[in-house]
């Protein structure tokens, strides 16, 4: 029995006396895929950010993949893929100069075989030596797509991945979402989109005003789902 | 959400400002009546002095609670250690500028200059007040109310760093062609009975002061948020 | 994560950047250029007074001109996210500030050592190469302190509107106690005094306790990450 990914118990975070968020308790299993939806406004963004070690939790503990956040933050940090609205690195550097940089975020370890793979695989390797800055928006997401997967992360997390891909873009994340759990991996997703959502997560919390509203499962929650989120 | 407090003036104030208007009234007479008319070369213009020592030190004070704040600030993320390193940073710049202008005043009185690049204590006193402008100033410009707080307090660590390098630096390395004569003042007694009856005066006078910015600050944020309510926004992260 | 490594990369690749395509160190050297003839023509130069200001104008050059390497420092065009970036990988935040650090002092260094260069021509300075070898240590030494407590400050006011115009409101007072000593210093190193131990100790004074301050501070800075 593998650990829980992601345990959140009571997890709060408070800015001044506003409350962002409060008594989360949460368990991500491994191996699976889980998404966070809600409307505006309800602490998805601010769940994502505790667990990236951006944030600090004001209450309640927090571990991701073994760790306690924010204490032990970098081996958290050594563990996670990030896909953000914007990729995360310089914008003036060439698509594999930007993996490089990546490369050597994480100790430089990663074989330039797997670099090759994954930029073949987004339909990226003809541009690798264009600056980042003249990239569309979906093809930047693209590129962030491989900076995030890049140093192999046991937990994939995706923020908003959907907004501003074209149709093919959009089949491209889902499918690289399908690999990563086919491979044992945790992929953690942030979005609006219930269809999709209902297609790739296994299981699914809703938050509502920076707390849980309701807990959904695959297969039980159509109904549930088009009452809920706006 | 803080205390509750009245929003009428508290008791508390009105008796506040009424003993630092008999202490203020007092010391005046005092610098009137009773201390020497003129000290020796430095003649009456000393006077200003009176006006000059309690500035001076009220102006350390705030700056120190303006550091101790900041400090809480950053451990405990409180708006109320904001608010209070805030009043403090305006009233402690007020009381500096009092300590420039009538530390000026003073020079050019006696060297008929109205600035003088090489009275140390002078140039201290302006680089601080430079320094606490900046505090002031970022207090005042960032938006969002979370960066703030933590920002200024952050500055405000960094600015009190400044005020012994600055009093080194200028004592140093600043030329002296005025020989300090200021200190000096004589042995009569009556004179240092008005300069610490002075400082006694002036506090209550700028303690008055820091507790109507913390009062009015306040007032100002609780209606900040009750209008934000209003308008259906809230400050700080919207996930 | 080895930090020693990850500085090292860090540092490598701002200066990788800077050489591509970087125009913060060229911009940082006519910005000093021409502010030096500007400062130049506001004094007589045949006149006494001006031997007398020419280390204050070199310093003063140098300040101004390093605070816009240091503005660079986390504003970069093309850098919005880029410090998220750091924020979210393995990196620790206390080799990130010591990397920015580290590399924007090179930058700094690089233009005080072409525009002194270029002030000992302009201002037709006679003298030997141990004392413009000191006077160039005493740059570098003493603009490790000016860049610790810039970095922090520009991490900080990147994400505040107007924020150039405060950093250099919030910067420039701190400088001040450097500032006189070593401008103090340099007038001692190019009239062939003794140099004094004042001036050391304030130089490193300063150096020290902005490098601490700048660490922790930094830290607090990026805490809580909001952009």
């Amino acid at each position: 029995m593998i650990d829980p990914v992601i345990v959140a118990k009571g997890l709060g975070k408070r800015y001044g006396e506003r409350k962002a968020l409060r008594d989360l308790d949460l368990e991500v299993a491994a191996g699976t895929c889980h998404g966070i939806l809600g409307p505006n406004g309800s602490g998805k963004t601010t769940f994502l950010k505790l667990v990236c070690g951006l944030f600090q939790p004001s209450e309640g503990e927090l571990e991701v993949c073994g760790f306690q956040v924010p204490a032990e933050g970098a081996q958290v940090r050594a563990r996670l893929g990030v896909l953000l609205d914007q990729p995360l690195v310089p914008r003036n550097l060439s698509l594999s100069d930007a993996l490089a940089y990546v490369a050597d975020l994480h100790g430089g370890g990663i074989p330039s075989i797997r670099r090759d793979a994954l930029l073949e695989r987004v339909g990226l390797s003809w541009r690798r030596r264009d600056p980042l800055r003249t990239f569309s928006r979906g093809m930047a997401q693209r590129a962030s797509l491989v900076c995030a997967l890049l140093p192999d992360p046991e937990l994939l997390i995706l923020d908003e991945p959907f907004t501003g891909l074209d149709p093919e873009g959009c089949a491209l994340v889902e499918s690289m979402v399908d690999e990563r759990v086919r491979e044992g991996r945790t992929v953690l997703l942030v979005t609006h989109e219930l269809r999709r959502a209902e297609r790739l997560c296994h299981s699914v919390t809703w938050l509502d005003r920076g707390t849980v509203s309701r807990r959904t499962a695959r297969g039980t929650w159509s109904a549930a789902g088009e009452e809920g989120a706006s | 959400m803080s205390e509750v407090r009245s929003p009428r003036v508290h008791p508390s104030f009105l008796i506040h400002a009424a003993a630092a208007l008999v202490m203020v009234s007092a010391l005046n007479y005092m610098i009137a009546n009773y201390v020497p008319f003129s000290i020796r070369k430095i003649e009456q213009s000393y006077l200003i002095f009176y006006y000059h020592f309690p500035a001076a030190l009220s102006c350390l004070v705030f700056f120190t609670i303006v550091l101790v704040a900041s400090i809480a600030v950053l451990r405990t993320g409180s708006p109320a250690w904001d608010r209070r390193a805030r009043a403090a940073g305006e009233v402690g710049l007020l009381t500096c500028s009092v300590t420039v202008a009538t530390g000026s005043t003073w020079a050019s009185a006696a060297w008929n200059t109205w600035w003088d690049w090489s009275d140390a204590r002078l140039m201290s006193a302006a680089i601080m007040w430079l320094t606490y402008a900046g505090y002031v100033l970022l207090q005042n410009q960032v938006e969002d109310s979370l960066k703030r707080r933590r920002f200024a307090a952050i500055f405000g660590i960094l600015a009190y760093i400044n005020i012994p390098l600055v009093h080194y630096a200028v004592e140093w390395f600043g030329k002296s062609s005025h020989p300090e004569t200021f200190d000096d003042l004589g042995s009569d007694p009556s004179i240092s009975q008005t300069r610490w009856f002075g400082v006694l005066a002036f506090f209550t006078l700028y303690l008055l002061l820091y507790r109507w910015r913390l009062a009015r600050q306040d007032s100002k944020e609780r209606l900040d948020t009750v209008l934000a309510r209003v308008r259906g926004i809230e400050e700080g992260d919207s996930a | 994560m080895n930090a020693l490594r990850a500085f090292g990369a860090l540092v490598r690749w701002e200066c990788v950047r800077e050489l591509r395509r970087g125009e913060t160190v060229v911009s940082m050297v006519l910005f000093a250029l021409v502010t030096l003839f500007v400062l130049s023509f506001a004094i007589d130069p045949s006149t006494e007074t001006a031997v007398k200001a020419q280390p204050g104008i070199l310093w003063t050059v140098f300040l101004l001109a390093g605070t816009i390497g240091i503005e660079r420092s986390f504003g970069r065009e093309g850098e919005e996210r880029v410090l998220e970036g750091l924020l979210l990988s393995p990196v620790g935040r206390t080799t990130i500030y010591y990397a920015r650090l580290a590399s924007t002092w090179i930058f700094v260094a690089a233009m005080e050592t072409v525009v002194l260069v270029a002030f000992l021509v302009l201002y037709n300075v006679r003298t030997d190469l141990a004392t413009v070898a000191i006077v160039l240590l005493a740059a570098w030494v003493g603009t490790l302190g000016f860049v610790a407590v810039g970095v922090t400050l520009a991490a900080m006011t990147r994400s505040i509107r107007g924020g150039d115009v405060l950093l250099r409101l919030l910067l420039l007072p701190l400088l001040i106690p450097f500032f006189k000593a070593v401008v103090s210093l340099t007038t001692q190193a190019l009239r062939g005094f003794e140099i004094g131990s004042r001036e050391i100790a304030m130089i490193a004074a300063f150096d020290l306790v902005y490098i601490a301050a700048g660490q922790i501070l930094f830290q607090l800075v990026v805490a809580d990450f909001d952009g």
